[in-house]
């Protein structure tokens, strides 16, 4: 609700001179009758006097900070946004004031669909000098949630449509620093590989990714992010995967610590799926965790890491027997 | 016994039961002496079943029979008690909310738990689901509408209406509920001039909430109500020139509106309307590497981005689109060691979730990739088994939205006595038949 500064000072509207003239109206809900209750007047009030304005359609400042006052009570109104912006745009207002008041209620209401649009709708009239504070916004809202949906997507569309790409892999550095198990912050790392027009685009910064990802393997290797972007670094060209020692480099590395290892092996399958020739290093540490005799006949490396999987990740056996039944037959 | 009948098969393990397994059948003769086999597609399911037989059979043979914790009768009115906890954050309605952020509270899914949540009363696993408390619940927020709660989400109550009562159908209960009243209250809240629905009397037009209106319309067979070639053109004219679709005329776009409209558009015949292959390019260039989508091209995977875009593809015919093995993948990786479901790597587990992965698993064909035991047993766990109602996770407040997500994924699971639901249209399969097969009707350009 309002803030505690509000809650003190709150004037009921009936009780406001410059609203003598306006005839609250009431919610209508249908047939059945509300049934007032006490501790609900002030949030009631607000709104039977925004249904007024707003069937009225009175845009003026009174109007604005009406809304701003229904706003501050229930942000999820949509309504009440939409009549915000004809007024906005009724009386012309400085949207750098606007954005003031954006940044003032998101921090409180950071998951709300109609801030975010509001915000976008904001940006947008003020045009690519807004860039710089738009992502200083989300910067800060991510810094109190680091996986904000909405902000990661407002950003994304900053980057795209005002500018502003030339931090942007270094923010991505800074965050996965902080956590490197944050998918959002991975997923705009490949958003800022791929699409800035500052750096060379994927292939350009393919080896450098891959470097920077292994670490990120190797220091934790239940971490499932880094794994699918050590993939999407290849963009489906499976030759490539392959035939990149640092992949299979990885996987081993992982194996032979005999911890950790799920993600580690069911890269190893896709690779021998698409043709890789694993080394003999690589077929005994798998014997091993298989707890397969080295020698033994029945040392089908793809299928053994299958039936391993079946059994340290009982959650989705099911998929690991559906790999095993599918493997192509030049790996059985 | 499979996704078409509508008769349950119920059979007390606990009187004179033997069974046997023989993959694919898991035999068993009954009290009645009669001699039956359950064949099962896949042979794991089948072991699984035979295991949780003998688990149960274990299980109360140690354990002492409860007397009943509650001395209330089951069919005493439950009192409005309007809710403390303020919702946190928007729940905007399907497909994608960004669930509410709260404390984990991981059920411990160890052995006793699981026999713990079939509660006090001894007989078939149905029971654990407590329905007639939900069907409480739903209607007694239906028509408490002062308490501080709903009139903070008034605003959504199209929603609220689908969620209610698709969740009422599915617990073969619609019929508490009186058609007329409903269809008056929501054609005060379509607009004429435009063709679209608002969230409630009094509310700018949306396609969240048309789509709402139009397959609450479904449930009740109403559709006739609407003026189709109007409300088929207002979201016709909500596509943008790159295929994707906005929210209303604000801009927003979001490919959440992308399933909303050939949802909309599509139960309403008039997939025409709209450029449906732009559409569906617009959908595939928000696929990302990892065979997911997000709301925007370079949006992070995310599940309910994903049914949204999975089901958009699934009804206009385009699901080679998606790597089903890929994505399938992805989205068995989403259960957690809990059991749950959560909808991007390293979030929490949410009830929700039990819905945007499971139907996109279903439309793809991948469900038997996840472990449905486990899941079914967390979604019990998040029922408030007194007063009804299920939450997003265990312990926590419930809400009309996580109700009809806990029960809509135990459907999708086949939980006994419940309604078949469509994973794509969201409602349930005897709706959506009558939408496609039960009235004569001139075939307009449907996709298969």
């Amino acid at each position: 609700m309002s803030s505690s500064d509000d809650d003190d000072e709150r004037i009921p509207f009936i009780q406001r001179p410059e609203w003598s003239d306006v005839r609250p109206v009431p919610q209508d809900d249908g047939p059945h009758p509300i049934v007032p209750i006490a501790y609900h007047d002030d949030f009631r009030e607000t709104m039977d006097y925004f249904r007024a304005v707003y069937l009225a359609d009175e845009r003026s400042r009174r109007a604005l900070d009406l809304t701003t006052e229904a706003i501050g009570m229930n942000p999820g109104n949509y309504t009440v946004w939409h009549f915000r912006r004809l007024v906005l745009e009724a009386l012309n207002v400085d949207l750098h004031e606007e954005r003031d008041f954006i940044d003032e209620i998101a921090v409180h209401n950071s998951k709300n669909y109609q801030i975010w649009h509001h915000r976008r709708w904001v940006a947008e009239k003020l045009g690519p000098q807004a860039a710089d504070k738009e992502l200083e916004f989300t910067m800060m809202i991510l810094a109190l949630d680091a996986k904000n949906y909405h902000a990661w997507s407002h950003r994304q569309w900053v980057l795209q449509s005002l500018g502003g790409w030339e931090k942007e892999l270094d923010y991505c550095c800074k965050l996965l620093e902080d956590d490197i198990f944050n998918n959002s912050a991975w997923n705009q790392r490949y958003f800022v590989i791929t699409r800035s027009p500052l750096l060379g685009g994927l292939q350009a910064m393919r080896d450098s990714e891959v470097s920077y990802t292994v670490e990120a393997i190797l220091a934790n290797p239940q971490n499932e992010s880094p794994w699918r972007y050590l993939r999407g670094l290849y963009k489906g060209d499976t030759d490539l995967l392959v035939s990149d020692n640092q992949v299979s480099d990885v996987c081993l590395k992982v194996l032979k610590t005999n911890h950790n290892y799920i993600f580690a092996l069911s890269l190893l399958l896709d690779l021998l799926c698409y043709g890789f020739q694993p080394s003999d290093e690589l077929k005994r540490v798998v014997q091993f965790l298989g707890k397969i005799e080295p020698d033994s006949s029945d040392a089908n490396l793809a299928t053994t890491i299958c039936s391993i999987l079946e059994t340290v990740d009982p959650m989705r056996s099911n998929y690991w027997a559906w790999r095993k039944n599918n493997l192509p037959s030049e790996v059985c | 016994m499979n996704r078409r009948n509508t008769d349950n098969l119920v059979e007390d393990l606990l009187g004179d039961f033997e069974y046997e397994v023989q993959v694919p059948y898991l035999l068993y003769r009954n009290a009645a002496q009669e001699v039956n086999g359950i064949w099962f597609y896949n042979a794991h399911d089948c072991e699984a079943a035979a295991n949780l037989f003998g688990r149960i059979l274990n299980a109360y043979s140690k354990v002492p029979q409860k007397p009943k914790a509650s001395t209330k009768s089951e069919f005493e009115e439950l009192e409005a008690v309007p809710t403390s906890a303020v919702v946190e954050g928007p729940l905007e309605p399907p497909p994608t909310s960004s669930a509410a952020a709260a404390v984990p509270d991981v059920s411990d899914d160890s052995f006793v738990n699981f026999f713990s949540g079939f509660g006090s009363r001894l007989g078939a696993t149905m029971e654990d689901l407590v329905a007639e408390k939900h069907v409480k619940y739903i209607l007694s927020v239906e028509k408490k509408k002062d308490d501080f709660e709903s009139l903070v989400l008034e605003h959504l109550r199209m929603n609220g209406a689908y969620w209610g009562l698709t969740t009422l159908d599915l617990l073969h209960k619609l019929g508490a509920v009186d058609p007329d009243e409903v269809v008056s209250w929501m054609m005060e809240c379509y607009h004429q001039d435009c063709g679209g629905f608002g969230g409630n009397i009094g509310h700018d037009p949306h396609l969240l909430y048309t789509l709402s209106a139009v397959q609450v319309l479904a449930l009740f067979d109403r559709l006739d109500v609407l003026d189709i070639e109007k409300v088929s053109d207002y979201v016709a004219g909500l596509q943008n020139g790159d295929g994707s679709f906005s929210g209303d005329i604000w801009g927003e776009t979001d490919t959440r509106f992308s399933y909303c409209a050939i949802c909309c558009l599509s139960i309403l015949h008039r997939l025409d309307k709209i450029d449906v292959e732009k559409a569906v390019n617009y959908i595939v260039s928000c696929k990302n590497l990892d065979g997911g989508f997000g709301s925007i091209p370079g949006g992070e995977s995310h599940a309910g981005q994903i049914f949204c875009c999975v089901g958009a593809l699934a009804i206009t015919g385009s699901l080679h689109h998606v790597d089903r093995d890929l994505l399938g993948w992805w989205l068995c990786e989403r259960q957690c060691k809990d059991g749950g479901l959560n909808g991007r790597p390293e979030k929490l587990t949410d009830v929700c979730y039990s819905w945007w992965v499971l139907s996109s698993l279903i439309m793809i064909d991948r469900v038997h990739w996840i472990d449905k035991d486990k899941l079914t047993r967390f979604i019990l766990n998040c029922q408030d088994r007194e007063n009804g109602g299920i939450s997003d996770r265990p312990d926590n407040a419930v809400d009309v939205f996580h109700t009809y997500f806990g029960v809509a994924g135990l459907s999708l699971m086949e939980y006994p006595g419940l309604k078949s639901l469509d994973p794509a249209y969201a409602l349930p399969v005897d709706v959506v038949n009558r939408i496609f097969f039960g009235k004569q009707r001139a075939p307009s350009l449907l996709a298969s």
